[in-house]
């Protein structure tokens, strides 16, 4: 579908349309940020709140080491989904939603102790 | 490769070669320095080493700790770390935990010693150790290089955090070249095409490239978790986990819960126990730690270097009154586990030491040929763009770098040494550094041929591993004969790798080395 077609089916539906249709009408800078800060940002919620929701293992620590283990892939799996997502807007829902998901349980690992 | 369509693989080209442009050559100085760091333990006895039967820790320890136990404050007797110094010497480092008002962080506070084989006192310093690396390490050279490699001497955190992107930028772009090659495979058998044309340079790249996938990326991956490791992932799981206490995370992660019991009991033989873990590990000891000295929940702690057929570090631990064995402690956690094992293979795969000097070598060889392979991907970029000026004379500062990063390392070793008998070595041995890559950046000012300049700079690190050996031995090093009839064989290989390294770029620079002869030709960008 040309970037053409997906503004106007973006613009269509509001008030997400709204936002899907900014996203498009500046692809090139909605991908450096989806790329860049925005994938940073789901790798730090990731990481944050891997240990309330990965089990602790045989010796409880798994839920610890894994996330500073893994920390670069964790990185690296948003960062080449924004750089080879065709859909923009898809890409910054499921980049956002991530991100919001992560950040709500880290929320509520804070605060429930 | 995995079907891609023409924007995607516009973007991944784009990702794979501006990244390296922005930050290739800081990169090409990690990856440079790091093929030199694999070898630290040999730089380190080349350069400060004296004669050594034995490894310090694998000798008598016993009665010198007991020793000078008598002569600290009791209250550092809270801790006792132990390791090998360059020849037979022994550090011993007793402590206590607090917080350094200098840095408002908890710090080591106490007394390090360095001992001779014979037990005579050699250094002493008091206070807060790790701040200067001369109260801890002998060789001024070997925590040079090592620093320049973990964080490009730069000041904690932000050299940390700057390799750690250098890292995630490497992932990127071995994935993104993965990516990009339609035909993986057959790029690991590609024969460069003569000539000198644009197509043999990419050729050479994309061959170097190939091979050095595996290997690239695992670098990259460990490299970048042990630079992030301290500065974020550390302190934001902490965070999350144990409310931001760091220092919980540490103990609930690295150390193994005892009941207290200050009852004051003599620790067993010390050499006991660390000829027992020997045997146990099947390799010498590289580090002990001893809890709670003097008393009856005393502990003692030996790490050892992977075992033959072994990848994780061994760490045995002993009830210290009583010297019975406790266990085998797990990298992580009291007992093993997936994460365990997983956050135990960092430090082998990334230092590559699990299989002795031959996964060293290895390690070291894949390092310089990483090092081509972003030396030859500057290349191919410079010449796809060679009727732009300022893309020429970046293709120039290229070729400085590339020389001038070696022949600074070089010069700091000739500055270490001279500084060694009456200098500070620590002082010198970065500006040695300094100057020579400032003598690099002047000669590559100056000369303005490509062809002409590479002889200049191959004569001149030619020139300096062939005095490298020649200063370390007159500057009161070792001698041959000496290291011979000791079977000293570091600083005897170290030094006749130099002399022929040396010898060969002398040659080579003079034109008797035979290369393959090489025009360069203007063509189309491909």
């Amino acid at each position: 579908m040309s970037l053409e077609k997906q503004t106007q089916r973006a613009r269509a539906r509001s008030p997400l349309g709204a936002v899907s249709a900014a996203i498009l009408a500046r692809p090139a800078l909605s991908r450096w940020l989806l790329a860049g800060p925005v994938a940073l940002a789901a790798a730090l919620a990731t990481m944050m709140a891997m240990p309330s929701w990965l089990p602790a293992g045989r010796a409880g620590v798994d839920h610890l080491a894994f996330p500073i283990v893994l920390a670069p892939l964790i990185w690296a799996v948003p960062f080449f989904y924004a750089c080879l997502e065709e859909n923009l807007p898809r890409c910054a829902a499921t980049l956002v939603g991530a991100t919001l998901v992560q950040a709500i349980v880290v929320a509520a690992a804070i605060m429930g102790d | 490769m995995m079907g891609l369509s023409q924007a995607q693989l516009k973007r991944l080209t784009a990702i794979h070669g501006w990244s390296a442009v922005v930050l290739g050559l800081l990169l090409y100085a990690v990856i440079a320095t790091g093929a030199v760091a694999v070898f630290a333990r040999e730089i380190g006895r080349w350069s400060a080493g004296g004669v050594r039967a034995v490894e310090a820790l694998d000798g008598r320890v016993d009665a010198k700790v007991r020793r000078l136990a008598a002569q600290v404050d009791p209250a550092h007797l809270h801790d006792i770390g132990m390791w090998s110094g360059e020849g037979d010497d022994l550090y011993v480092f007793f402590h206590d935990h607090a917080v350094n008002p200098e840095t408002g962080e908890e710090d080591d506070i106490g007394s390090a010693f360095l001992v001779a084989d014979d037990g005579t006192v050699l250094n002493r310093r008091d206070g807060w150790i790790w701040s200067e690396p001369a109260n801890w390490e002998s060789s001024a050279l070997r925590h040079f290089l090592v620093e320049l490699h973990v964080q490009l001497y730069l000041p904690n955190p932000w050299g940390l955090i700057l390799t750690g992107v250098l890292g995630l930028m490497m992932m990127a772009a071995v994935v993104s070249g993965v990516l990009m090659h339609k035909h993986v495979i057959r790029d690991l058998f590609v024969a460069e095409r003569p000539g000198g044309r644009l197509s043999s340079v990419r050729d050479r790249h994309v061959l170097s490239g190939s091979w050095s996938i595996p290997f690239g990326f695992l670098l990259a991956f460990t490299g970048s978790f042990f630079s992030f490791a301290s500065t974020v992932s550390f302190p934001l799981v902490a965070a999350v986990a144990f409310h931001g206490d760091a220092d919980a995370m540490g103990e609930a992660l690295f150390e193994t819960p005892a009941p207290e019991d200050p009852t004051p009991t003599p620790l067993a033989s010390l050499d006991y126990i660390l000829a027992d873990s020997a045997r146990r590990a099947g390799s010498p000891a590289t580090y002990v730690s001893i809890e709670n000295y003097g008393r009856a929940d005393a502990r003692v702690a030996v790490w050892h270097d992977p075992a033959d057929g072994g990848m994780l570090y061994v760490n045995n631990v002993y009830d210290g009154p009583t010297r019975a064995f406790l266990g085998a402690r797990a990298p992580v956690g009291v007992d093993r586990s997936a994460g365990g094992v997983v956050y135990g293979l960092m430090a082998p795969l990334h230092f590559g030491h699990f299989a002795g000097l031959l996964s060293k070598a290895v390690w070291g060889a894949l390092g310089v040929a990483t090092c081509f392979v972003i030396l030859s991907g500057f290349r191919l970029w410079v010449r796809r763009r060679a009727d732009q000026p300022q893309w020429r004379r970046f293709g120039h500062v290229v070729q400085v770098v590339g020389y001038g990063l070696p022949i600074g390392m070089l010069a700091s070793a000739v500055a270490f040494f001279l500084a060694r008998p009456a200098a500070d070595p620590f002082l010198w041995t970065p500006l040695g550094f300094l100057a020579g890559a400032i003598v690099a950046a002047f000669v590559g000012w100056r000369e303005p041929d490509e062809g002409r300049l590479g002889r200049r700079y191959q004569r001149l690190m030619g020139a300096l591993c062939l005095l490298l050996p020649v200063l370390r031995i007159g500057m009161g090093g070792m001698d041959w004969a000496e290291a011979a009839l000791h079977g000293q064989g570091d600083a005897l290989t170290v030094d006749l790798l130099l002399l022929i390294a040396g010898a060969w770029l002398w040659l080579h620079a003079s034109g008797r080395v035979a290369t393959r002869a090489r025009r360069l030709h203007p063509e189309p960008a491909e």
